[in-house]
């Protein structure tokens, strides 16, 4: 079994952020950009997944999506009107957003090594990112706010 | 010439996806038949004659990789090209697919051209 790696911080933000931008402007034709963390009462009420990994780092990705950015991409992905798209949707299109993302981010980092990832789960990431640990990145696209955090076990 | 896809993916928001990025790209798609695992898949493939196997990698019952091994094994289902589609785009889950047999990899995310035309390479060379 290889060692496990030990990415920097900078190295997993770069990592995150390069592999954010690409999968929503790649799948979703959306714009995003990097931008300071929000109030905290534009944090409430995003809906979460989590997916769990390992690998060359193992750990945990979070990603926190504005529901109406959910239903947007959702939309998006699928190629249907906003009214169209339902609940178990706009939920399994998310899992699929946070499962690339995390992907993505991950064979930046571990290009050479083996990577493993869980199923993707809804979560309630507020309550994970308020258990610490998580380095967070964020993003602001044209119809809200995007926040990740990643978490990489000892 | 029109081609017949079975795509493989355990996703039907990813299925729908594909589906659709395959008409919008251009690619020349008589029927797209569809599968949510590999088991799934070869049971399809005993059923339907198909072009292309378009495959994601990680999937509950039969995942991907043990799709391929399977196709491997199978002397008419071996001819058919097998293109991967996977978030997991490290260099040891690459050779391990190709070393299976896969003629194509497309890491996601994948803009539409990339899939039409990493679909079309496989089948010229499989023609």
């Amino acid at each position: 079994m290889s060692a496990r790696l030990n990415p920097t911080e900078a190295e997993l933000a770069a990592a995150v952020a390069a592999a954010a931008s690409s999968v929503l402007d790649t799948m979703f034709f959306a714009e995003a950009e990097t931008c300071p963390p929000p109030p905290p009462e534009q944090q409430r009420g995003m809906m979460g997944v989590s997916v769990r990994f390992d690998g060359g780092v193992r750990g945990e990705f979070v990603v926190a999506i504005d529901p109406h950015v959910a239903v947007v991409l959702a939309s998006a992905f699928l190629g249907v009107d906003e009214g169209d798209v339902s609940e178990a949707e706009v939920a399994e299109v998310m899992c699929e957003t946070a499962n690339m993302i995390c992907g993505a981010a991950l064979s930046r980092i571990e290009a050479e090594d083996h990577m493993r990832l869980e199923t993707p789960a809804l979560t309630d990431a507020a309550a994970a990112f308020a258990a610490g640990g998580f380095l967070q990145e964020f993003f602001v696209t044209p119809d809200g706010n995007i926040s990740t955090g990643v978490r990489i076990a000892a | 010439m029109a081609y017949r896809v079975l795509l493989v993916d355990d996703s039907p928001a990813m299925r729908a996806f594909i589906r659709r990025v395959m008409v919008l790209s251009g690619f020349d798609l008589e029927v797209c038949i569809e599968a949510g695992d590999g088991a799934e898949a070869l049971e399809r493939l005993r059923q339907e004659k198909v072009d292309v196997i378009l495959t994601d990698v990680n999937m509950p019952r039969m995942d991907g990789e043990e799709l391929m091994r399977r196709l491997s094994e199978d002397k008419e289902l071996r001819e058919i090209p097998a293109v991967v589609v996977s978030t997991d785009s490290t260099k040891p889950r690459i050779l391990r697919m190709i070393g299976l047999g896969a003629q194509g990899y497309i890491a996601k995310p994948f803009s539409p051209e990339a899939l039409r035309e990493a679909l079309e390479k496989v089948l010229e060379c499989s023609a």
